[in-house]
């Protein structure tokens, strides 16, 4: 272990692990470079490199490429990969509020805190947990996707209905296109260009970020607020708030690690569900939704973990976690990389200056994380409107072409984009929508091949609910739909009980 | 900020990114230029790797660079109903598969049809592989088509996809054994091999090349080529069982129509060398791959072979 | 007498219309397939039905929407048209075009021509950059 702990730290390797996280956050930062497409990019330089070089590399710009997201999530409203969206709920209200440099900074803190909890799981317990991935079935899958919908409701309090309305507008979007599974074309209205559906990316910058851009048009009032004081990274006060969040953080990050370890599920739901459950057990849960630190570590520790976590069945089954995971799998066969479950015994020592590296890059993201978010607040906070919004309008037009070099994806990001801005004018949130659009094909795959093998079996009601996995998730999001009603009535008996 | 002199550069540079496709139209030195290579999938996929082991080689032989991008969509469907409005000069060449291009346009209007496609070489093949847990009561492809004769409908087998390569290998399969078994889609070739190892399906109709992957956490019971796959040595074929299925994924190279013939050929003998390449054989063959030579001239009788094989199954798929 | 519309009044027509739609659509999918749509367009359906009935019982909110309008929907109009021209005029005159445009629509004070020329040029800058970052770094096949 020393010995691969020692290969992991060549100053070659430190200088790729360094080069990477910067290129990867720089990635991730921008509005519809995922994760995906970094480590893409990078996979043909990887060839010239060592298999353990290469791999430290891609790991590298993955761990930050996730991180990067959660610039755009806090600064502009626009998780630029699903994983973020999360980070953006009570990221963006601090930012607006004139928080955006601690965000920025516990985010930061957050990421690597979850970081290396997933790569020491990967390091210390893969072999046990990856077994975590092969009891998920299509029903686990089905629930959890409910799971993650139930947010919805407990989101939207006060305005329930329309948050309601909203997942299902989601739900809605989310089928259109011809099916994966069975096979149906739905809503495509005749029209070729949505035979492929309703792409995530763009849907979501143009959700989320056109309507932040014309309301940037229509206030008069700056975009976020400036820093208060301080030299810009406040890094004492995120630290004090993680401290007082630690089990939050630990919890998130465990979050995390099993969801990244699930090839069905992916960051956006790791963050969404310990989002639900720092929410669920925080005291003040008021406060999320309008800028709760809490909230952003919860989303960031828990999208940085799936990346240790992800590795988990892709380096134990051979069954890629994430998608950039299935990049790193083709990339090392064709090195001449034999992947698979004997890449975990056979080859230990490559594993394990792989981990060490993806450890060695976790710890890396700090520093860079920090000057590069300080540069991208301080930008962002003091460019002036009328070069802020259209310098946006360039970076959504780009990014929304290059997920799938697909011009059409670009005109439906600003359809959507003109019907989230109408919606909100009209009360309605676009988490919601967003909710139905990312859960909605996870439920709506479940539910099908649960109905399909229950069918087999001749076990209907067995298949959905007889398995011991499938029941604790549905008592998850019985108790997430009713503890907000269950914590009120005690706090009213006990104030009852004080003025008695 | 950026100051004026970059700003000029890159307006420059910009200006002569886009002009360059009209500059340079030169056909008699093909290729005098990098090549784009399309791959209409996620990389990663089996699409993906394939044409990232021709890579190098087509560069050493072309002297080009071959750049390879990548355009997912519907199935690949996206990418092949564009595949005509794409410059027709030899330098956008674009991956295709059969049965997908025959299946495709055989469901659904898909924006394209079958002969739209103008394909110049099919250089290999992913065989159809049944797969079982290591641990499954089946130890041999006549268990398991025992077990669905006589429990019609209770085995269920997991595969990449509705109207898909797995799909339609599942319905073939039935037609040859009389198997009746429930097959179940799943949104790709990763998360049908977990509900595999997961137990949670009876079986998985796959490829190879997961089989490969896999390890020894899976038993294949068959595989669809005509000689059986070196990586895996002791799984029969179907024709040694008695059953005459052959096939899987055909990978092929396709470009514009319109682009002229000579360049045609000229890229189907360069794909021909990479084949040829004891390298190149090497890496596919380790990994699961069946190499095959199916260039220009053979290209029309290779689809019409193909689209009779399907034929019976897809007729049966569209009930 | 207050004769305004309700605010929730045109959301429920429109769900009402958009959820029959998608209810009518589910008569040719397959069963399996027609789970989803059928719940997402009741789902709809009954949504918009209870905001008309509760827009018809309750009196309209009192504030109307802040911020104007005008710019806005130019502003949009000017992406829309921004996406549409991508492909046609290529990446980089389109987006240098949009860039200017959106940059005098968005500015909130009138500026003098020497901040206009800086901004301008700053953002003719981003877009050469954007254009070299995504063409010829992660080979994107910018149009």
């Amino acid at each position: 272990m020393l010995e691969a702990f020692l290969s992991a730290l060549t100053p070659f390797n430190l200088s790729l692990a360094l080069a990477g996280v910067v290129l990867g956050t720089i990635i991730g930062a921008l509005p519809g470079l995922s994760a995906t497409m970094a480590v893409a990019v990078l996979v043909p330089f990887t060839f010239t490199m060592d298999p353990a070089s290469g791999l430290i590399a891609l790991g590298a710009v993955y761990t930050g490429a996730i991180y990067g997201g959660a610039y755009a999530a806090i600064l502009v409203n626009t998780p630029g990969t699903p994983a973020a969206i999360a980070t953006s709920l009570d990221g963006f209200p601090m930012a607006k509020r004139g928080d955006g440099d601690l965000a920025v900074t516990i985010s930061c803190f957050a990421s690597a805190f979850g970081g290396i909890v997933g790569a020491l799981a990967l390091l210390f317990v893969a072999p046990p947990l990856a077994t975590i991935a092969l009891n998920f079935g299509p029903v686990e899958y089905f629930w959890l996707a409910v799971f993650g919908l139930s947010l919805i409701a407990v989101l939207s309090k006060g305005n329930t209905i329309k948050g309601l309305i909203g997942g299902f507008i989601g739900l809605f979007l989310s089928t259109v296109g011809s099916a994966v599974i069975g096979g149906d074309v739905r809503y495509t209205m005749g029209q070729l260009s949505l035979l492929g559906g309703i792409h995530i990316i763009p849907a979501l910058i143009g959700l989320y970020c056109i309507p932040v851009l014309l309301g940037m048009v229509a206030n008069r009032d700056p975009h976020i607020e400036r820093a208060k004081s301080g030299n810009g990274t406040r890094i004492p006060e995120a630290l004090g708030t993680l401290w007082r969040s630690k089990f939050n953080l630990l919890r998130s990050s465990i979050i995390g690690t099993v969801v990244g370890i699930l090839p069905a599920a992916g960051g956006a739901v790791a963050g969404l569900v310990a989002y639900s459950e720092a929410r669920r057990t925080s005291p003040d849960r008021a406060r999320f939704g309008k800028g709760a630190p809490d909230g952003v570590v919860a989303s960031e520790s828990a999208n940085s973990a799936t990346v240790g976590g992800g590795f988990v069945p892709t380096l134990v089954l051979g069954i890629p976690g994430t998608p950039p995971d299935a990049i790193i799998l083709g990339a090392l066969l064709v090195q001449g990389i034999r992947v698979g479950p004997q890449l975990f015994t056979t080859q230990s020592d490559l594993v394990m200056t792989f981990t060490f590296g993806l450890l060695i890059a976790t710890v890396l993201m700090i520093p860079t994380g920090l000057v590069i978010g300080r540069t991208a607040f301080r930008a962002i906070s003091s460019i002036p409107k009328s070069v802020l919004a259209p310098a946006i309008g360039v970076l959504i037009m780009v990014g929304a072409f290059a997920v799938e070099q697909n011009p059409n994806h670009v005109v439906m990001m600003v359809i959507l984009g003109g019907l989230a801005f109408i919606a909100a004018r009209w009360g309605f949130e676009p988490s919601p929508i967003v909710l139905g659009l990312i859960l909605g094909p996870i439920a709506e795959q479940g539910f099908v091949q649960a109905w399909l093998i229950g069918g087999a079996s001749g076990d209907l009601l067995g298949q959905y609910f007889g398995r011991p996995i499938s029941l604790g998730i549905i008592f998850l999001t019985l108790l997430t739909l009713a503890w907000p009603w269950f914590s009120d009535w005690k706090a009213r008996r006990r104030t009852l009980e004080v003025t008695e | 900020m950026l100051n004026r002199r970059t700003f000029g550069k890159s307006l420059l540079a910009g200006a002569a990114t886009l002009s360059a496709p009209s500059l340079l139209r030169a056909q008699a030195g093909w290729p005098s230029r990098p090549i784009t290579y399309v791959i209409p999938f996620n990389p990663g996929g089996e699409s993906d790797v394939t044409a990232r082991f021709q890579q190098p080689f087509m560069e050493e032989i072309t002297g080009q660079s071959v750049v390879i991008t990548s355009r997912p969509g519907a199935g690949g469907a996206t990418s092949w109903a564009q595949l005509n409005s794409l410059e027709a000069d030899g330098y956008t060449i674009m991956n295709t598969i059969v049965p997908h291009t025959i299946l495709q346009p055989a469901m659904k209007d898909v924006g394209y049809q079958t002969a739209d496609i103008n394909n110049v070489f099919f250089f290999h093949y992913t065989p159809d592989a049944v797969l079982v847990r290591a641990d499954s009561p089946f130890q041999t492809l006549q268990d398991l088509i025992d077990f669905a004769t006589d429990n019609p409908g209770a085995l269920t087998m997991g595969g990449s996809g509705t109207n898909t390569a797995n799909h339609l290998a599942s319905v073939i399969f039935g037609d040859l054994t009389g198997a009746k078994v429930t097959y179940v889609p799943f949104s790709g070739s990763a998360p049908a091999m977990t509900a595999v190892l997961g137990g949670q399906i009876g079986g998985g109709m796959s490829y190879t090349t997961q089989a490969v992957r896999a390890g020894d956490q899976v038993r294949t019971l068959a595989v669809a080529t005509e000689d059986r796959v070196a990586a895996l040595p002791d799984v029969p074929t179907f024709r040694e069982l008695g059953f005459d299925h052959v096939g899987g994924a055909y990978r092929g190279v396709a470009v514009p129509a319109g682009t002229p013939a000579a360049v045609q050929q000229q890229l189907s003998d360069v794909i021909g060398q990479v084949n040829a390449n004891p390298e190149f054989q090497r890496q596919m063959t380790e990994a699961g791959y069946q190499v095959v030579d199916i260039p220009l001239a053979n290209v029309p009788a290779f689809i019409e072979e193909r689209q009779g094989a399907y034929a019976p199954a897809i007729e049966r798929m569209r009930g | 007498m207050n004769r305004t519309l309700h605010r929730d009044l045109p959301p429920g027509l429109v769900l009402i219309g958009l959820g029959s739609w998608a209810l009518w659509e589910t008569l040719t999918m397959s069963v399996l397939g027609a789970v989803f749509p059928r719940l997402a367009g009741s789902g709809m359906l009954v949504g918009g039905v209870i905001l008309c009935i509760r827009a018809l019982w309750r009196a309209p909110p009192v504030q109307p929407p802040e911020g104007e309008l005008t710019r806005p929907l130019l502003f949009l109009a000017l992406l829309l048209g921004w996406a549409v021209m991508l492909p046609i005029t290529g990446f980089v005159l389109t987006s240098v075009c949009a860039a200017l445009l959106a940059m005098f629509l968005s500015a909130d004070e009138k500026f003098d021509a020497k901040t206009a020329a800086i901004q301008a040029i700053s953002l003719a800058a981003l877009v050469g950059v954007a254009a070299l970052l995504f063409g010829q770094i992660l080979m994107v096949n910018l149009p």
